[in-house]
């Protein structure tokens, strides 16, 4: 396509655009409306880009820059290129971290996400589910650190809620010391925030279950499909963009899992419990090696970015219904 | 058939999900916050003693009527979330005006960085009233940047009825001490309270079987001139675990000791725990709970096992000090003033019931009262406790490798040669 062609300006019109750059002249008023006009959008974004760009995005970059860096809480530190970052792989309390943090991610998929369909199932046709999901969902009102207060004396190994009950039934030889033996502290801490995350995971698959489309369903029904195979083949396909919600605030939560350790065990004892957001919060806060604690929270974002862009991408993909 | 999951359709879901996640947050956020209320004037007084607000706002209000600015007291419940909030305003205009913070290491970190005023024209004043060694806990490069905001001995307490119906004197020896936890053990009673909850006191029976062994070997533990992996300390942890071993001590995760929310007192006070050594702020829990000071609990020094390592005792102390970049610097001077002063000292241990520091002020309570008799006395050396004897980051790593060894008491090589490890680290950058 041809270029436009710039006509000539009329005799006694406005003065021509290197005149006006020059400052020679002011901008006609219907330009200046039209430039306004144009920035009128940017304003009212204005206020969100700064606070973001405040909170958000100014401390995650001066993050990274800390990670390369041997901060402590006193002072700056110097560059120390990759120092941190090779410390880390040499750490066993890092890689203690990590192995938590995977059990973290795995426990609160299984029972979260598990144990939450499946009761939304069975409530879903129960005549008491209402009153029932009211209950499961009780404990999602609390705070973490109310929780990890409530489970730190159920645990307490010997005046404890647990030990009591298992003493009272003829179980005592279950008995330990449920948040000092590693790895039973970390499996009994994330029973505690599946106390506390299954309710809601329970009440967005409810919501995707009432929200189902009857047709599939039923003409399944009418092809002879019950039970599982029903469940397995049509209603968990079409749960799939609730399943998607579901696991992707799972996922993130538990990955950055932090007032409930802190409340329960503070990582402990020694470093035993910790996870990636546990060591990032010792090492920045604890012991002010800020750089190193940086590092760490690198890695995490890392680590949770990369998984959640895969995981949404393969979420995203066309969904067959058989 | 097909169904196809959109972006929108996913934010859709996605953010009223969140959305509602975050609103359920806030509200039980919001309900347990609280403030406190507006002090007008006074001064900014921040510190990480959550059981001691009553006392300070008392003693601020009678700063006040005696004319100094009297303050208002923020705490933290958390003593890390405390140091981290000191550290990172400590060199702007936020910081508060006083601060409550640790003799030692951590204090040199706050000096090297400048966020401390020096306060010697305050010790010139009132100096004489207290030890010498005290003094030295607050001073770097001849200048003093504190005062005195607690002392505390370390010393053992003991359950009195219990030792009563057992028919146990105070032990004199370390012969004796091991016959009364004997005693105390074919009883049902566990003789000695420990635990590894809020992390610290798992150094407590280390540093005192070190000190009870030989106080020099502690000094030089401390100040990096022996190792973690020496022979005679290596003998202190076999002591130690061989203890454990014995049934002496309670399960260090199902006991809590401290102040605020601990379950101590439900041990000690029943006789289930019949002694603990620890810090004389732990009093006041146990006060509270309903035991009397005198009466139902004493304290003595534990004995020495080398009979030859001499009259020495643990003791902390905690510095009040002056932010150096605070806004009202002069008025917190005035503040601090007072408050290390015999009036000042004398409102402060009436108020908390906590030992004096001070040689005119006297204790407030009998078994504090025998304790300083008996430091007199016996011209008793005091020495820093392990936490701020020696520099931070071998304490975190200390603590941590003390508490696995009290879990699981076996060979203790591999617990010094880690907490050694660090000392290598830490004592070469900061040059021994």
């Amino acid at each position: 396509m041809a270029a436009p062609l710039a006509r000539p300006a009329p005799a006694g019109a406005a003065p021509s655009a290197p005149a006006r750059e020059a400052g020679l002249a002011p901008p006609p008023a219907g330009s200046r409306r039209r430039a306004l006009r144009r920035l009128t959008p940017y304003l009212y974004l204005l206020p969100m880009v700064l606070l973001v760009g405040i909170f958000l995005l100014y401390p995650a970059v001066k993050t990274v820059w800390v990670a390369f860096t041997d901060a402590t809480g006193t002072s700056a530190g110097s560059f120390v290129g990759f120092d941190n970052f090779s410390r880390l792989v040499n750490d066993p309390a890092f890689r203690t971290s990590v192995r938590n943090t995977v059990y973290w991610v795995i426990g609160a998929l299984v029972l979260q996400v598990g144990l939450g369909l499946l009761l939304a199932l069975i409530l879903s046709n129960m005549r008491a589910g209402d009153w029932l999901k009211r209950l499961f969902y009780l404990p999602a009102t609390l705070s973490g650190a109310a929780v990890g207060v409530i489970w730190f004396y159920v645990f307490n190994p010997d005046q404890g809620l647990l030990t009591s009950f298992l003493d009272a039934v003829g179980l005592e030889s279950l008995t330990t010391r449920w948040l000092a033996d590693p790895p039973i502290n970390t499996f009994a801490m994330i029973f505690a925030a599946t106390w506390q995350g299954l309710g809601p995971a329970m009440i967005l698959f409810l919501v995707g279950l009432q929200n189902l489309p009857r047709e599939p369903i039923e003409a399944a029904r009418v092809d002879g499909a019950r039970g599982l195979r029903l469940f397995w083949h049509v209603t968990l396909p079409l749960l799939r963009p609730m399943s998607a919600v579901v696991v992707a605030i799972t996922l993130i939560n538990n990955f950055k899992v932090f007032d409930l350790i802190w409340v329960m065990t503070q990582g402990g004892p020694y470093r035993s419990s910790e996870t990636l957001a546990v060591s990032m919060y010792r090492e920045s806060f604890v012991t002010f090696a800020v750089g190193y604690g940086a590092s760490i929270a690198v890695v995490l974002t890392l680590i949770v970015t990369i998984l959640s862009v895969f995981y949404l991408r393969s979420m995203f993909r066309k969904v067959e219904v058989y | 058939m097909t169904r196809e999951i959109s972006r929108k359709h996913f934010l859709q879901v996605g953010g009223g999900a969140i959305a509602a996640g975050t609103l359920a947050s806030f509200l039980a956020a919001c309900g347990g916050s609280g403030s406190s209320g507006d002090g007008g004037g006074m001064l900014k007084f921040s510190n990480d003693k959550i059981t001691w607000k009553d006392w300070f706002v008392e003693t601020g209000r009678l700063a006040r009527d005696a004319g100094a600015i009297g303050w208002r007291p923020t705490e933290y419940s958390d003593t890390t979330t405390y140091q981290a909030a000191i550290k990172t305003t400590g060199n702007t205009p936020k910081v508060p005006d006083m601060f409550s913070w640790w003799s030692g290491w951590l204090m040199k970190e706050l000096v090297d960085a400048s966020m401390l005023a020096d306060v010697s024209s305050i010790w010139e004043r009132e100096g004489s009233a207290y030890s010498a060694g005290l003094k030295d806990a607050f001073t770097f490069d001849g200048k003093q940047y504190g005062v005195p905001l607690n002392v505390a001995y370390w010393p053992t307490f003991y359950n009195k009825r219990v030792f009563r119906e057992n028919g146990l004197e105070v032990p004199r020896t370390w012969d004796e001490f091991i016959a009364v936890c004997e005693r105390l053990k074919s009883a049902g009673v566990t003789p000695l309270g420990t635990t590894i909850e809020a992390r610290f006191p798992s150094f407590v029976y280390f540093q005192e079987f070190l000190v009870r062994t030989s106080p020099q070997l502690y000094r030089d533990l401390m100040d990096g001139r022996a190792k973690y992996t020496d022979p005679e300390v290596v003998d202190v942890m076999r002591l130690w675990g061989d203890l454990i071993r014995r049934g002496y001590f309670n399960d260090p995760s199902a006991v809590s000791i401290g102040t605020g929310a601990n379950n101590f007192p439900q041990y000690f006070k029943p006789g289930r725990i019949a002694m603990v050594t620890f810090g004389g702020w732990l009093e006041p829990t146990l006060v509270e709970a309903g035991m009397r000071p005198g009466e139902d609990y004493g304290a003595f020094i534990m004995p020495n096992i080398e009979a030859d390592a001499g009259n020495n005792l643990i003791y902390e102390t905690g510095p009040l000090c002056v932010a150096q970049n605070g806004q009202r610097k002069d008025d917190t001077m005035k503040a601090v003033g007072w408050w290390a002063s015999r009036d000042g000292q004398r409102a402060w241990i009436e108020a908390s019931g906590f030992a004096s520091a001070r040689s005119d002020v006297p204790s407030a309570n009998p078994v504090d009262q025998e304790i300083d008799r008996t430091i007199t006395d016996g011209r008793y050396q005091l020495l820093n406790r392990y936490w701020e004897a020696t520099p931070h980051e071998i304490v975190e790593v200390g603590v941590d490798q003390l508490a696995k060894f009290m879990l699981d008491p076996g060979d203790p090589k591999p617990i010094l040669e880690t907490i050694q490890k660090q000392a290598d680290t830490s004592w070469a950058s900061v040059g021994s």
